[in-house]
Parts: C-alpha cells; sequence; structure tokens
C-alpha cells in the first residue's frame, strides 16, 4: 500500500518538486513568462466573454487578431529556445513551429469570416469558444505528458461542438453538433483507454520517460504498451478524420455553418496532427512491424476510400470534406515515413493546406451558407472573377499541380514515402492524387461555363484583399518555401 | 544573370497585360518583341563569346535536392529562338479578332511563354519538370475559356494525358536522384547516375522519360488527344500547342533523354525509333483521308513531330541539328498554317474542305502565301522545311536504313496531303461558303508575308541557324561517347 503522501501519480509532477513549490502557495512570477502563450489566449477569451457588459464588442475582433499575432512572434522566439512548463509541456521549436502555423491560420480565419462574428447576436460568446478552442490548441502542439495531452484535445474540442450547432434552428446544423459531440466522446474514450494503457505499461504519462522505457519492458507490458499505442492512434484517427474513422466527417462538415467548417478543417485538423506527430516521435523505431503495418493501413484507407468517394460528391461542402479527409491520408504519410524533419513538412503540408482549405471555404460562404450544390460555381468567372481565380488556384494548390505550393508539399510527403521505403504508398499516392485532379476541375470546369445570372454582390475591400493574400501565398510559398 | 530576364520579361508582361485592359493586345505585342530583342541580343553575346555556355544557379529546395539552376548553349538558344519568334506572331495573328476578355487571353499567353521558356533554359530535372506542368496550365484554361464545342471534356483529357505522362518523366528523374552521387537534381549528376545505370535499368528510365515526351509531342498511339484538342482550341491556343509546346517534348530528348541514357538508347532505341516512323506513316495516311482542314493539320503536325523525334533519338549531329532546325520550321509553319484557317473561318464559318473551294480566284494574294506555306511544309527545296527534314532523314538514315527510307515516305505523303487541301480550297469552283469572301485585310497579310520571308530567308541560307547550335550538339554527342 503506498501511503497517502504518495497520493500523486509519477510523472504528474505539477506543483510539487523539491525545487517548485504550489503555484498556489507562493506566487512564482516565473509562471507568467513559462506560460505567457496559454495565458495570452485565455485571457483574451475572458475579455471576449466580459466584453458583452463592458461594451467592447466592436474591440473584439482586434484584439483577437492582436493576440494571435503575439502568440506567433512569442512562439518565433521558442524556434531556438526551449522553455519547458512544469513538466507538462514544453515550449520550444516544435510547438514553436506550430503554434505559428495556426496563428497564420487564424488570423486568416478571423480577417476571412469575421461577418460570421457580426451576423449574430453572440458575438462575444463565438469569439470567447474560438479563443479557448485556440488555447487547447496551443496545449496540444506543447504537451509532453499524455495528461495534458488529454486536456488539450478536450479544450480544444468542446467549444467546436458548441460552434458546429451555433445555428439552432438549423436541422442539420443541430445534427451535425450532435454527431460531432457523440463522436468525440468516442474518440476521448479511446484516447483515454490508451493513456491508461500505456500507464499502465510503463507506469508514467511523461512521453520522454515513456521513450526510455520502451526497450526494457517486460513482454507483457510489451502488448499492453502496443495495444495503448494503437488506441492512441485510432483516436487520433478520429479526430483528423482518416478512414476508416472518417464516417461522421461529411456529415458535421456539411452540416456545420461554412465558418465553422473552415476552422474544423484548418485549425482544429493541424492541431491534432501536431500531437499525434510528436505522440508518433516519442514512439520511433520501437513500433514492432505488425503495428506499422496497421499505421499503413490507415494512410491507405484513407486515400484511397476519401478520394473514390470525392469523386461522385454533388455537394460541394461534401466534396470539400472528403478533399480533407484525403489531404489527411496525405499527411497521415508524411507523418509515418520520414522520421528526421517530420515536423517541417507537416508544418508545411499544414500551412499550404490550411490556406488553400480557408480560400475554398471564403468563397463558398460567398456563394451560399447552406447546402451548396457544385452548380453554385457556375459562371463565377463572370460574375467574380477574383473570387474564381482564387478558388481555381485553391483547387490547383489541393490538387497538387505545380507551380502551386500544394504540389511542393505533396511531393515532400511522396518523396519521403519514398525514402522511407514505401513504394507501394507513393503509387496510390499518385494515384489518389490523379483521381483527385478530376474532382477539383469538375468546380474549375463549372466556373468557366457561360450563366445567365447577373453578377453578384461584390466582395467588400477587405474580403478581396484576403483572396489576394491568400492567392499570393500559394504561389509565393513555391517559390520561398519557409520550412 | 544574363538568363532571368528571359523568364522575367515574359512574366511582367503577363502581369502588366492583365492589368492593362483594352491596351492588353499593344502591351502584349511590345512585351514579345521586347523580349524577341533580348533573345537576339543573347544570341550576339553568345557568338560574341565564342559560344560559351550561359549558367545561372542558386539554392532553392535544399532537402530536395533542388536548385534553382539555368543554363544557356545553343541547343538552349535555338528554342528560345524559336518561341521568342513565335510569340509576337502570335500575338499579332488574333490582333483584330474578337475574343473575350482578351487581357485574360495574352497574360496566359505570356505566363505560358515564360514557363516554356524556362523549361528551355532549366538546368535541374526538378525545375524542368516544373516548367513542363507550369506550362500546361495557361493552355488549359485558354482551351476551356476561348474553345469550341465539347472543350470540357477534351480539355480534361488533355491535361490528364499530359499529366500522367509527365508524372512518368518524374518517376524517371527521382529513380536517377536516388542514384545520383550527391543527391542532386542537377543536370550534371543526373547525367551521371544515368550513365552508370545498367543497360537494363537505362531502358526502363528512358521508357519512362519518353512517355512523357510522347504523349507532349503526340507520337502514335498515345495522340488521341491531340486532334480533338487542336480542334476546339482557339487559334492562338492552337498555334502555341503546336507552334512551341510541342517543342519541349523534342528539344526535352535531346537535354533529358539522350544524354541521360545512351547505353539504354543504343540497346533499345530502335523501337522508339520504330514507332517513331510508325507514327509518322500513320499521321500522314489519316492526313490524307481528313474532310477538315484544322485535323488535317493536327495530324500532319504528329507526321512532322514524328520524323524529327525519328532523327533526334538516332543520335548523331545531322539527326539532332536536323531536328533543331526542323523545330524552328515547324513553329514558324504551324503558325502560317493555323493563320491560314483563322483567315478562311473568320469568313467562311467552317474549315470543312469540301465546302470551300475557289478562294484563290476571290483573294490571289491568300492563295499565293498560302502555297509559299506548304510548299514550306512539304519541304520543298529553298524552303525552310527542306533543311531540317533533308538531315533530319540523312540522320536517320545513317542509324537504319530501312527505317530511313520509310520516313522518308513522309515527304512524298506530306506532299500528297498538303497539296489536296491547297487543291480543295484554293483551287476550283468557288462553293456556296465561300460568295461573299472578303479579301485579307493588310495585317493578314503583313504576318503572312513575315512568314513566307521566313521560310524562304531560312531556306534559302540555313547557314547561321545551323552556326548556333552546331558546337554544342557536337560536344553533347561527345560527352555521351566517353
Amino acid at each position: 500500500m503506498k501511503g497517502l503522501k504518495d497520493w500523486r501519480i509519477e510523472g504528474m509532477n505539477v506543483a510539487t518538486t523539491a525545487s517548485n513549490p504550489p503555484i498556489l502557495q507562493s506566487f512564482n512570477p516565473s509562471i507568467l513568462r513559462k506560460m505567457t502563450e496559454l495565458i495570452i489566449l485565455s485571457l483574451t477569451g475572458v475579455m471576449a466573454l466580459v466584453s458583452e457588459f463592458l461594451n467592447l464588442r466592436k474591440m473584439l475582433l482586434p484584439m483577437a487578431i492582436v493576440a494571435l499575432s503575439a502568440v506567433f512572434a512569442l512562439s518565433y522566439g521558442h524556434l531556438d529556445f526551449v522553455e519547458p512548463v512544469y513538466g507538462m509541456a514544453q515550449l520550444d521549436a516544435f510547438s514553436g513551429k506550430f503554434l505559428m502555423v495556426l496563428c497564420a491560420l487564424g488570423v486568416l480565419w478571423f480577417w476571412g469570416f469575421r461577418r460570421f462574428f457580426e451576423e449574430e447576436k453572440t458575438t462575444s460568446d463565438y469569439f470567447a469558444l474560438t479563443l479557448f478552442s485556440f488555447a487547447g490548441a496551443a496545449c496540444m502542439v506543447s504537451y509532453t505528458n499524455l495528461a495534458m495531452l488529454f486536456l488539450g484535445v478536450e479544450i480544444l474540442s468542446i467549444p467546436v461542438y458548441v460552434l458546429a450547432g451555433s445555428h439552432k434552428t438549423d436541422v442539420k446544423g443541430n445534427e451535425a453538433a450532435f454527431k460531432y459531440l457523440l463522436m468525440g466522446a468516442f474518440s476521448s474514450c479511446f484516447l483515454l483507454l490508451g493513456i491508461a494503457l500505456l500507464y499502465g505499461a510503463t507506469g508514467t504519462f511523461d512521453l520522454a520517460q515513456i521513450t526510455g522505457k520502451i526497450t526494457s519492458l517486460t513482454p507483457d507490458n510489451q502488448l499492453l504498451l502496443q495495444i495503448g499505442f494503437v488506441l492512441t492512434v485510432a483516436a487520433f484517427a478520429f479526430k483528423v478524420a482518416a478512414a476508416p474513422f472518417h464516417f461522421w466527417a461529411p456529415d458535421v462538415y456539411e452540416g456545420s455553418p461554412v465558418p465553422v467548417t473552415a476552422y474544423m478543417v484548418t485549425v482544429v485538423k493541424v492541431a491534432a496532427f501536431a500531437a499525434l506527430l510528436k505522440f508518433f516521435q516519442a514512439f520511433e523505431g520501437a513500433i514492432p512491424q505488425t503495428v506499422a503495418w496497421s499505421v499503413y493501413a490507415l494512410c491507405f484507407l484513407t486515400l484511397m476510400v476519401a478520394n473514390f468517394v470525392a469523386a461522385s460528391q454533388r455537394n460541394v461542402k461534401r466534396l470539400m470534406a472528403y478533399s480533407s479527409i484525403s489531404h489527411t491520408g496525405f499527411m497521415l504519410t508524411g507523418i509515418f515515413s520520414q522520421h528526421e524533419g517530420a515536423e517541417n513538412l507537416l508544418v508545411y503540408y499544414s500551412l499550404v493546406y490550411g490556406i488553400a482549405s480557408l480560400t475554398a471555404f471564403r468563397v463558398l460562404w460567398y456563394l451560399r451558407n447552406e447546402v451548396a450544390d457544385i452548380q453554385d460555381f457556375k459562371g463565377l468567372l463572370r460574375t467574380n472573377q477574383l473570387a474564381a481565380v482564387a478558388v481555381i488556384l485553391a483547387m490547383l494548390s489541393m490538387a497538387g499541380i505545380p507551380p502551386l505550393a500544394g504540389f511542393i508539399a505533396k511531393y515532400r510527403v511522396l518523396a519521403a514515402a519514398l525514402a522511407a521505403g514505401q513504394g507501394w504508398l507513393v503509387v496510390v499516392g499518385i494515384l489518389a492524387s490523379l483521381l483527385a485532379i478530376y474532382y477539383y476541375f469538375k468546380i474549375i470546369i463549372v466556373m468557366f461555363e457561360p450563366s445567365d445570372a447577373a453578377p453578384t454582390r461584390q466582395l467588400k475591400m477587405a474580403d478581396r484583399m484576403f483572396l489576394y493574400v491568400c492567392a499570393a501565398l500559394l504561389l509565393g510559398l513555391t517559390i520561398v518555401p519557409l520550412v | 544573370m544574363l538568363l532571368l530576364p528571359i523568364l522575367l520579361i515574359p512574366l511582367v508582361t503577363a502581369i502588366v497585360t492583365y492589368f492593362s485592359g483594352k491596351n492588353s493586345k499593344y502591351v502584349a505585342l511590345g512585351g514579345s518583341l521586347l523580349n524577341l530583342a533580348y533573345v537576339l541580343f543573347m544570341l550576339n553575346t553568345y557568338n560574341a563569346s565564342g559560344q560559351q555556355t550561359f549558367t545561372f544557379s542558386m539554392p532553392w529546395l535544399p532537402y530536395l535536392g533542388v536548385s534553382f539552376s539555368l543554363m544557356m548553349d545553343g541547343i538552349s538558344l535555338m528554342l528560345t529562338i524559336l518561341s521568342s519568334i513565335v510569340m509576337p506572331m502570335v500575338i499579332y495573328a488574333s490582333w483584330n479578332r474578337d475574343y473575350e476578355d482578351r487581357h485574360v487571353l495574352y497574360a496566359l499567353m505570356m505566363l505560358m511563354d515564360a514557363a516554356m521558356a524556362g523549361s528551355f533554359i532549366a538546368a535541374d530535372g526538378f525545375l524542368f519538370y516544373l516548367f513542363w506542368e507550369i506550362a500546361l496550365i495557361p493552355i488549359y484554361f485558354i482551351c476551356l475559356k476561348w474553345g469550341g464545342e465539347g472543350r470540357q471534356r477534351i480539355t480534361l483529357k488533355f491535361f490528364l494525358y499530359t499529366m500522367v505522362g509527365s508524372l512518368f518523366m518524374l518517376f524517371a528523374f527521382i529513380y536517377l536522384f536516388q542514384h545520383t552521387p550527391d543527391k542532386s537534381f542537377a543536370l550534371q549528376s543526373l547525367y551521371e547516375a544515368g550513365r552508370s545505370l545498367p543497360v537494363m535499368e537505362q531502358g526502363l528510365v528512358m521508357a519512362g522519360i519518353f512517355l512523357a515526351f510522347a504523349i507532349k509531342m503526340p507520337i502514335f498511339p498515345l495522340h488521341t488527344w491531340q486532334p480533338e484538342t487542336y480542334y476546339i482550341a482557339p487559334t492562338p491556343g492552337a498555334m502555341l500547342l503546336s507552334g512551341i509546346m510541342l517543342k519541349m517534348a523534342t528539344y526535352g530528348i535531346i537535354r533529358w533523354l539522350i544524354p541521360v541514357v545512351p547505353l539504354g538508347l543504343k540497346e533499345y532505341g530502335i523501337w522508339l525509333v520504330g514507332l517513331s516512323v510508325v507514327s509518322i506513316l500513320y499521321a500522314s495516311f489519316i492526313s490524307i483521308v481528313q474532310k477538315d482542314y484544322k485535323r488535317l493539320i493536327a495530324f500532319a503536325s504528329i507526321a512532322h513531330v514524328g520524323l524529327i523525334s525519328a532523327g533526334l533519338l538516332s543520335a548523331n549531329v545531322r539527326g539532332i541539328q536536323g531536328g533543331l532546325v526542323e523545330m524552328l520550321s515547324h513553329g514558324i509553319n504551324s503558325v502560317g498554317l493555323f493563320f491560314v484557317y483563322d483567315i478562311i473561318v473568320s469568313r467562311t464559318g467552317t474549315s470543312d474542305m469540301d465546302k470551300l473551294g475557289g478562294i484563290r480566284s476571290i483573294d490571289p494574294r491568300l492563295g499565293f502565301m498560302f502555297l509559299i506555306i506548304v510548299l514550306g511544309v512539304v519541304a520543298l527545296p529553298f524552303t525552310n522545311g527542306f533543311v531540317g527534314e533533308f538531315l533530319l532523314i540523312l540522320g536517320l538514315f545513317e542509324y537504319n536504313q530501312v527505317l530511313g527510307a520509310f520516313a522518308g515516305l513522309s515527304i512524298i505523303l506530306g506532299v500528297v496531303y498538303m497539296f489536296r487541301s491547297f487543291q480543295k480550297m484554293m483551287l476550283g469552283e468557288v462553293k456556296d461558303e465561300a460568295l461573299n469572301y472578303k479579301k485579307q485585310t493588310n495585317q493578314e497579310t503583313m504576318l503572312l508575308l513575315l512568314v513566307c520571308v521566313l521560310i524562304i530567308g531560312f531556306g534559302v541560307y540555313p547557314k547561321p541557324i545551323l552556326a548556333i547550335s552546331e558546337k554544342s550538339v557536337v560536344e553533347l554527342l561527345q560527352g555521351i561517347a566517353q
């Protein structure tokens, strides 16, 4: 029997070690320095909540953008500076890169979809929810402790469940929110069970300690570890919508309001991928062949299922959902096959994919908020040339056609797979890309068709700028790839 | 640094053209003429410096082994000259035609010009692939926006076809990349890697690369996208496709196929040459039975490119030199042929040769100039076509006499289908469609006259043209022989 004094679980040494007295007992200013990113994001979220009676509603958008920019700048500082946060998280180059991508995508998202907040009576709630989920994302990219990972996943997800159902009168929206919540709960179960088994096998929640103990496990514990690993990966597969855990995604993406869908396919997905990569890196080289094959099967299934189903979609939102799943397949392939420099690969892919998605969803939102048939794009080239060109660039980038940045991203993934000796996966990836050309071009071709529709309402100056910036990034990231 | 303007001038022109609205045609023409002037200046510098190769290199994607490397020797220069001569002609050909959003059309054309110029001077396999693919995008949109009936299906087929082909080229390059000592896509590294492979593997690499080129040119049996695409393409698009774009593939044979896999070519090259010759004969026979003038030009193009491909793959100085000259001639002649098509269709609304006739009696100037172009295409001595085709057949004969003899048939067959088209449209009785035929305008005369002058000029005095690339070709072949 352990004594009362030992109630704390090993590795979960949040507050009490010899060098670090409990936070609440004696306030240590270093906490501000150590957790600045999280504090900024959460405080801005709280500010958003109280802004309702402080009459600060107009200030919310600038505040959110300033907060994200600040986090961006702080993360840049962490690129060559490691800052452990009480054994739970660690701000370093890894978290810095991903936080920068998340902040960049976040700023673009706030910029492009700011009318989502203007239209509603519940402005401050939406702002708060978004910012809280951002805080969750920050936890997910920087965790070193599996408990922190779980916290991050939940903090990220719960606000998004609410946002998905933000159109209260919309049946599809409600269905989407409910489905998302149920499936999210499922994946949380998997995650918890996986973490518990990992703990059972190694006796710690700390990633670095787990890595250290992998090689010296008894066969029984080894099995436990493997099951735990597979369950945790399955939970991630739910979150990033990898086949065969993807069934919720098309319905949820279709039913949610467009801005929320855009948020889900960019910020949520990127954060989940960063967490998955971090998790995967901890087990690098210690995964038995059988388990590794199940992981590759995940890539294969995702690439194939997504593209075959996408090719037969007529609803653009569903099509984009499957396209997003297919990108999940590519990102998984990149993560699983490249060990050295996998994070740069993923950072680049996420950024490019995120920008293309935001562009596409922004234009989709401009065309129509609810169910969007592919015919909604008909004649767009005539009615709004800028929007059409932006969508064309986004589609070309997603299809991986040079010189758009999407090509470099896909090429890097497939080159990594080839270098890892997974030639067959490369072939699958290329077949998937070819199929993808077919459905992305379906949208492009429709835009070129003549249409009788009169020119629709013009985009506002800020939205035009948004599209210009996205288009420039999609081209510019080829020339200057940054990472 | 001298090489960058070759990319930048068309690129900047494209951007300026897009924003210049109604003046776009002047901007585009001005930009392309500026480009021509710059290329001629390069030619002068090149000759003055004793034909030294220009190079430019800077790091780009180091973790992928890719650098932004450009180079220009005589061979590249030849192709750059071709594209810079053809470009203003294409723009001028559409001078008085109605295209909606013509600023977009010209911008896309200049963008394509930049990409094609890039592929002619790229000295990095990855970069070459990139330019090769970039060139596809503008022409796809040109055909999709300004194309004819059924363009959605046909252009997508065209796009997917070429895309699949170029993926095989990319595979081959990646395979070579993995065998390079310094893990790099640089031209010389790929050469080294390719030459160090065993014969069998060289053959496979060759097949992969050739597949991409064979689709682009195109070579039988991979040509099915071409007649349809030419047919629906707007005239400037068709001119670009056949005038410049397919030369990316023939140039690729010289730069990215022959020196990379010399042993494979020696061992298995006969199959590729054979296929090219089959392509010549097949396309020629189909041309003879075509009823539509534009489809006839399309198939004639396949026949001529087949000859170029066969001559180049014979990998001797005559064959390659002939191929280079023929590329230049074919580019100019294509513009001429498609422009005649454009003139006739703008008057009569049809290119069905059975419905046309007697145009020469109404517009003798057109008849005369069309005749000169036809003579250039059928390679009559003292026209530009003759120089190229003669050298090509000579080179092919040196390589294999039987195949050479079959390829020689192409000239006779060419006479049959070209003269048949001339006879049906220009001679005979005036048919209904041609009754209200308006004579050609001065602008049209100017362009056709320019084409005729180039045809005869190159034909009578081809020496300076041959001299541009001779040294580089000899060096290239010496490099292989070692």
